[in-house]
């Protein structure tokens, strides 16, 4: 199973593509990746497509890679992300810097967020943002969800545990 | 289950050789526990060996190829991890090998699934041509890769300096 195709007003997010995977390479290979644990070495990035293409196939869900649909170009990756040594499966986000201020994650993440909650039925969703990675949680407050508190299960830099509303209180 | 869809399937007359699927994990994350996963880049803690099996099963998903996981004929249960693989790094697509248990050894198991692998690529693939890297103090897969009949190449590299690059023959009248 790979991922389907969402369409929303201005993104169109579905699988890998080439395309995809070279923005994300060369997303990578800049400090602006450093909230995702980067700067990574190409290799390390091919694998974190490859590892996305994966979970898809191992849990039938998994990020959502995200193109300007007016265009075709690679602005980012929505998605649930879902390791097995977590205990709830993640939403998480990513814009490339220069696709970023212009609410592309705020519609990619809703879409994202909305499949999982309608096709797959999920509880209300997490979100695991560095403390110091403003956008991110700026995003998160305007999707509505909540902060918990302190939680970092992989380790790493700290990050904040943030929930998301119910699929009720969406509808 | 979810799985891969469309993938070939290879027999041999002892083994099946498949995609990996999510009922391989017990059998991966107890092989990547091993010392004897050394052959294949480990030991690895859980979360690494989670994403190398992840990353496997994306290989197939990015490549329309990966390596197979080889049963025994009339088991479904997992006991290595043979054939094509190619991170974007590696100089070259490679043809892998790895039994997972020691008590499968010295049956010629291992030929009979990288022989079947190494004529998936040729045939199916079309590969031009295919290497193995090998670590210089495994003899016994050295000795595999012989016995294929793959030959050193001094002029190759392997993705670690030190690695042995070892050739395999292309069909006689080239890949189909």
């Amino acid at each position: 199973m790979n991922a389907p195709t969402l369409h929303t007003a201005r993104l169109t997010l579905g699988p890998a593509t080439a395309a995809h995977a070279e923005a994300f390479i060369a997303f990578c290979a800049s400090d602006e990746s450093r909230f995702l644990g980067g700067p990574a070495e190409p290799r390390d990035a091919w694998e974190g497509v490859a590892i996305a293409a994966g979970l898809w196939a191992l849990r039938g869900y998994g990020p959502f890679w995200v193109a300007e649909s007016a265009t075709g170009a690679p602005v980012g990756r929505v998605g649930l992300y879902y390791p097995i040594w977590r205990t709830e499966p993640e939403l998480a986000w990513l814009v490339y810097p220069a696709y970023q201020q212009r609410g592309f994650g705020y519609e990619g993440a809703i879409a994202a967020r909305d499949w999982a909650y309608a096709t797959l039925g999920l509880a209300p969703l997490v979100s695991l943002i560095d403390a110091e990675n403003t956008a991110s949680i700026r995003l998160a407050e305007k999707l509505g969800a909540v902060c918990e508190g302190p939680h970092s299960p992989d380790g790493g830099h700290p990050t904040f545990r943030w929930r998301h509303p119910a699929r009720e209180v969406l509808q | 289950m979810i799985a891969l869809t469309g993938t070939p399937v290879l027999h041999t007359e002892r083994l099946t050789l498949r995609a990996p699927c999510p009922a391989d994990w017990p059998q991966w994350l107890a092989y990547f526990a091993t010392e004897r996963s050394q052959l294949s880049g480990g030991p690895l803690a859980d979360d690494r060996a989670w994403r190398a099996f992840c990353h496997h099963i994306g290989h197939w998903v990015m490549r329309g190829y990966g390596s197979f996981i080889v049963t025994r004929k009339g088991s479904d249960t997992a006991i290595g991890l043979i054939g094509p693989y190619h991170p974007i790094d590696w100089p070259e697509a490679e043809l892998g090998w790895a039994l997972w248990n020691v008590a499968d050894e010295g049956k010629g198991l291992a030929y009979e699934a990288a022989a079947a692998a190494r004529d998936h690529v040729f045939r199916d693939l079309g590969w031009p041509t295919a290497v193995s890297y090998i670590d210089p103090t495994n003899a016994r897969s050295a000795a595999l890769a012989k016995r294929l009949g793959a030959v050193l190449d001094p002029a190759a590299r392997g993705p670690h300096p030190d690695d042995f690059v070892f050739r395999h023959p292309a069909p006689v009248g080239g890949a189909a």
